[in-house]
């Protein structure tokens, strides 16, 4: 069992139903849902390594109670993003789901994940991604589930050859949430790109983590997470590019941000890099501090609190990949509610 | 009559499965100021690259012949021992070699000779002079943190140590302001010695105003079109490449 | 400070012999005897004795680290044979390996000193030249002695400090072996004021039973003192032990200054694991500067803890791993204290399948205000059949703090070469060049005979991978 999560703090409920969820714009041409089932799980067995703990995915695998099998034909342009709205509340406070999204080759699609609501409660849940050849693939996960939730997602990406997926991640709720996000670029010429942001007030704990491994030739990767932390949050981040023999030509890149808000706050970063093959380029950076006091001068001399310019320039931090949310009743709410609300009390 | 420093017969050169000169001919005679021009992508870089011997530039056909011997299959540091010197468009960075000890080191193999750190030090400090640049930048590591103008004066230091027979100069003037371009073009032709050969590869006319050149070829879609003199620089800027290209 | 554990990282133990041969009957391990006959033999205070039986007692309950290298071949057992000073064998010049001696030609070292450095016979004059060394030192109140001596001479000093509070024998497995056995080494003492001139170099003293594999190197630096220490030298370290667990603690009083130089080359069948650690107090501060060649697998962190308000702590690092080389190294800054600085440069190269690992840690307490903390890593590769891993751990505990890390992964770039090779260079030369260029931030922290000596080897090294 993973040593760094604090399993003590968390409580589950008993298992139960989930019947929560709300799906949106998924009757365009050349989408397919169905929600998940065994005979579908059948098909999509894997000895790929992913997942934050063996034991949650274990108990996804067994015990889910929600999820949905997407699967976007080939050669299509998937015009409006589609939206899977899993709410929790009294009765839906136990949310285990198993989503897999299979896009066949050459096609574009955008799938949003919000994760949301509720006061207390358990998710854990599998995300499984298989982007075929030449398909352009945008996911956009939003964890704003209420402070008393305990949050886990693993999930496992295959890039084909030639594919591209965008993996967009904002991270806001819960008491307790973590994430890996395993990549495996497989084929020539896969690309992966992640941005992540993060913000952690009070007692919040997150652990984030992203495995990206480089199989094949010519597979580019970037990984940007930001975020920042008040209060007594603390925040985990395990970053592993990890490129093998053979991957001649990769290209990979990591960085890492963190703003501290406050003294109590905690933050462990490991950014590991390996490298078996010598024709690639890699690097990493990881940076951690406060707001630039000068930058905060310069705001305020326009006539913003101290509170105030805190607040817009931790805005300035998230807001590039919270604008990358294709939804706008969503970014909207996160804009104005979340953030705002947690920095400024 | 001069006498033919450089002798290119036909030349095939293709770049990551790209042709760029298509049976390219020129010949360059010893102290001679050449200057080639062309349109964007013409093949110019390639051409010096295909001399100075960067295995990126792959000859599929022809040959190149340096004082009659014929250097197609040399290597690119035996070339530069034979007497060619390119000055890089984007010269690049050594971290950790200081200028000094990269010149110092250069110059013995390609002259064969070991100057005296005396000896040295007063060409060093006599050269910096020559083109504007302070003491300290033979203690900087090469190229390292330099502007683009720093560069190519770094690359004409350079060239002042290696005594070199055949100069070619990928695109000097740019990245230079006005000032730059004075020293660099004076300190230039101050190290042109009477046998010495300089290849100007050139897209606009600035830097042959200082260089004033005996002849100026036209490259155009990966071959030599056409010939002329100094004359030709000023109808081409009159009148643009495609004059050339519909055969005036 | 605890111990850190990196728990994503997990290395297995198998269980192999090791196929050394050792004199004395086999089947005992390391036990109570052995340690009391070092002790007894050493005519130690029984202080000592008591603490080195204390050591074994936590070093046989302490389990094997399960991350690092892998330490699978390593029988502690048998080294036994080597650390028992009635069973020492001594190495005649004929024994030493063919490829040890070649070194010795190729990097120029002295008659004399090879000898000594293999491990070979008593006659070396440095005896002579270490008394000048210490009569001139004796005149500022500096000590510079051997641990052994030390011990007897200066006992309650060495009470205090010898591994009471900096690295304790609880630390890990190795550190727990290390306080058993412990023997030589060196123990330095700078009154407050005095700064050193002189580097202060270690390799004299390679004759003690045991020495250069638990030697223990401890040194104070008095208020505002100043001194320069180098230990290890570029010339292969041959010893028949291949396991080398010695300890280094420096004590960096207020405004003083360590400036500890290490160039390891040992042999490569040897297990180098190697605890060093500096407590840093008011403005005091500490430099490590180490090159890191030969043995089998390394580990090797030295960890620098800032302790007092304006401490600062520089590491900088060259590590490379040729064939069947592991080499684990890195560092750790531990900020506790206000306005304390670290930095950490560490490079590293990798051929011939060799392994380099780059494993820090940058640590920042609730009462480390103002902490500046920069760490850069880069690793070069020469070939497609070696690995270059760096595995950082920022851990920070307070919002006042300014830290920047970046490490990159790469090989030599071929427009480099062609640049290089238009200007006379061959290819080989042109590599190697790019390579001096490379390591030359650790060059330049060198005093100038190690700095070329290290160049020499690094060329030696390189010379295996062209061609």
């Amino acid at each position: 069992m993973l040593k760094r999560i604090p399993w003590e703090e968390i409580q589950k409920p008993a298992y139960k139903e989930y019947n929560a969820v709300e799906i949106k714009d998924v009757e365009q041409e050349g989408i397919s849902v169905e929600r998940i089932d065994a005979n579908i799980l059948k098909n999509f067995t894997t000895d790929k390594a992913y997942g934050i703990d063996p034991k949650l995915t274990e108990e996804v695998e067994k015990h889910y109670n929600a999820g949905f099998y997407i699967k976007i034909s080939s050669g299509k342009e998937i015009k409006k993003p589609v939206v899977f709205d899993y709410i929790a509340n009294l009765q839906n406070d136990l949310l285990l789901d198993y989503n897999v999204i299979e896009v066949e080759p050459y096609s574009k699609v955008t799938v949003v994940f919000d994760y949301n609501s509720g006061e207390k409660g358990f998710k854990n849940g599998i995300t499984r991604l298989i982007a075929k050849e030449g398909s352009t693939v945008n996911i956009v996960k939003i964890q704003r589930l209420g402070d008393d939730f305990s949050d886990f997602d693993n999930c496992l990406v295959e890039v084909g050859e030639k594919a591209t997926v965008n993996w967009s991640n904002v991270v806001i709720g819960a008491h307790i949430s973590a994430f890996d996000v395993s990549v495996y670029l497989s084929e020539e010429g896969g690309s992966f790109t992640a941005k992540s942001v993060f913000l952690g007030v009070d007692s919040q704990k997150y652990d984030m983590s992203y495995k990206v491994y480089h199989y094949a030739p010519k597979t580019t990767s970037s990984v940007d997470l930001k975020g920042a932390l008040k209060g007594s949050a603390k925040a985990t981040f395990i970053g592993n590019i990890d490129i093998k023999k053979g991957a001649k030509k990769a290209k990979a890149e990591e960085n890492e941000t963190v703003l501290l808000l406050d003294k109590t706050v905690r933050s462990i970063a490991i950014p590991a890099l390996y490298c078996a093959e010598e024709d690639v380029q890699a690097n990493h950076s990881a940076s951690a501090g406060q707001l630039d006091e000068n930058k905060l001068y310069y705001v305020m001399s326009r006539g913003f609190s101290l509170e105030e310019a805190r607040l817009l320039m931790v805005q300035a931090v998230l807001n590039p990949v919270i604008d990358l949310i294709p939804y706008d009743p969503i970014r909207e709410i996160i804009l104005r509610g979340y953030i705002g609300r947690r920095i400024i009390k | 009559m001069r006498e033919a420093l450089l002798e290119i017969k036909d030349l095939h050169v293709e770049v990551e499965d790209k042709h760029i000169l298509k049976g390219l001919n020129l010949t360059i005679k010893k102290g001679e100021i050449h200057a080639i021009m062309g349109p964007n992508g013409s093949g110019k870089s390639t051409l010096c690259h295909a001399i100075m011997g960067n295995p990126k530039y792959r000859i599929t056909g022809g040959e190149i012949l340096f004082e009659g011997e014929n250097i197609t299959n040399l290597k690119v540091n035996e070339r530069a021992k034979k007497g060619i010197f390119l000055s890089f468009q984007s010269p690049e960075e050594i971290p950790g070699i200081t200028v000094d000890n990269f010149i110092r080191t250069s110059s013995t193999i390609v002259t064969g000779q070991n100057m005296t750190m005396l000896q040295f030090a007063r060409e060093m400090q006599k050269m910096l002079e020559l083109l504007d640049m302070s003491a300290e930048y033979r203690m900087r590591y090469l190229n390292v943190g330099f502007s683009g103008g720093e560069k190519k004066k770094t690359e004409v230091l350079q060239m002042a140590f290696l005594k070199p027979k055949l100069v070619m100069l990928d695109e000097i003037d740019s990245g230079l302001d006005i000032d730059a371009l004075k020293v660099v073009a004076e300190t230039i032709k101050k190290l042109k010695t009477e046998d010495m050969a300089i290849l100007v590869v050139t897209h606009y006319n600035r830097i042959l105003n200082y260089l004033e050149p005996d002849v100026i070829s036209v490259l155009m879609d990966g071959k030599i079109v056409k010939e002329g003199d100094k004359e030709l620089a000023r109808i081409l800027e009159e009148k643009g490449y495609d004059f050339v290209r519909n055969g005036a | 400070m605890r111990k850190e554990e990196i728990r994503e990282i997990d290395f297995s133990i198998y269980n192999i012999k090791d196929e050394v041969e050792y004199e004395f009957q086999t089947g005992k391990g390391l036990s109570k005897e052995v340690v009391l006959e070092i002790s007894e033999q050493k005519g130690e205070p029984s202080w000592m004795r008591e603490f080195r039986l204390k050591a074994l007692e936590i070093y046989e309950k302490m389990p094997m680290p399960t991350w690092g290298v892998d330490l699978s071949q390593l029988d502690i057992n048998s080294i036994v044979a080597y650390i028992r000073p009635s069973a020492r064998k001594k190495t005649s010049w004929e024994e030493v390996p063919e490829e040890i001696r070649r070194t010795f030609e190729r990097l120029g070292i002295p008659e004399a000193e090879k000898k000594a450095l293999a491990g070979v016979g008593a006659q070396y004059d440095s005896e002579v030249i270490y008394h000048n060394m210490k009569e001139s030192l004796a005149r500022q109140g500096v000590i510079f002695e051997d641990m052994d001596t030390a011990l007897k001479k200066y006992p309650d000093i060495i009470r205090e400090y010898f591994m009471t509070k900096n690295v304790l024998p609880t630390d890990h497995k190795f550190a727990a072996l290390h306080a058993a056995v412990w023997s030589g080494g060196t123990f330095v003492y700078v009154p407050e004021g005095v700064k050193v001139e002189v580097p202060l170099q270690a390799y004299f003293r390679m004759n003690a039973p045991g020495s250069g594999q638990f030697e223990h190197t401890l040194i104070i630096a008095d208020r505002g003192s100043e001194v320069h220490f180098i230990e290890g030298c570029s010339a292969p370290l041959y010893s028949v032990s291949n396991l080398h667990a010695g300890c280094v603690e420096l004590f960096v009083k207020e405004g003083a200054r360590i400036i500890y130089s290490t160039i390891e080359n040992w042999s490569k069948n040897t297990y180098n694991l190697n605890t060093k650690r500096a407590i840093v107090e008011k403005d005091g501060m500490v430099e490590w500067i180490s090159g890191s060649f030969g043995s089998k697998k390394t580990m090797l962190y030295p960890a620098s803890v800032l302790v007092g308000k304006g401490a600062k702590a520089e590491y900088t690092s060259i590590t490379f791993a040729a064939k069947g080389q592991h080499l684990d190294t890195g560092a750790k800054m531990i900020h506790l204290a206000p306005y304390t600085s670290s930095k950490i440069l560490a490079k590293s190269i990798s051929k011939d399948g060799g392994i380099s690992t780059y494993r820090g840690l940058l640590k920042v307490g609730p009462e480390a205000e103002g902490v500046k903390a920069s760490v850069t890593c880069e690793g070069l590769m020469l070939d497609d059949i070696s690995k270059s891993d760096t595995i950082p751990v920022i851990d920070i505990e307070n919002d006042n703090v300014d830290i920047g890390h970046e490490a990159k992964v790469g090989r030599i770039s071929e427009e480099q070469i062609y640049y290089l090779m238009s200007r006379g260079l061959n290819e080989e030369d042109a590599r190697a060049m790019i390579v001096r260029g490379f390591v030359e931030p650790i060059a330049k922290a060198l005093p100038l005979e190690y700095a070329v000596e290290m160049n020499r080897l690094i060329k030696l090294e390189l010379e295996g991978a062209i061609g």
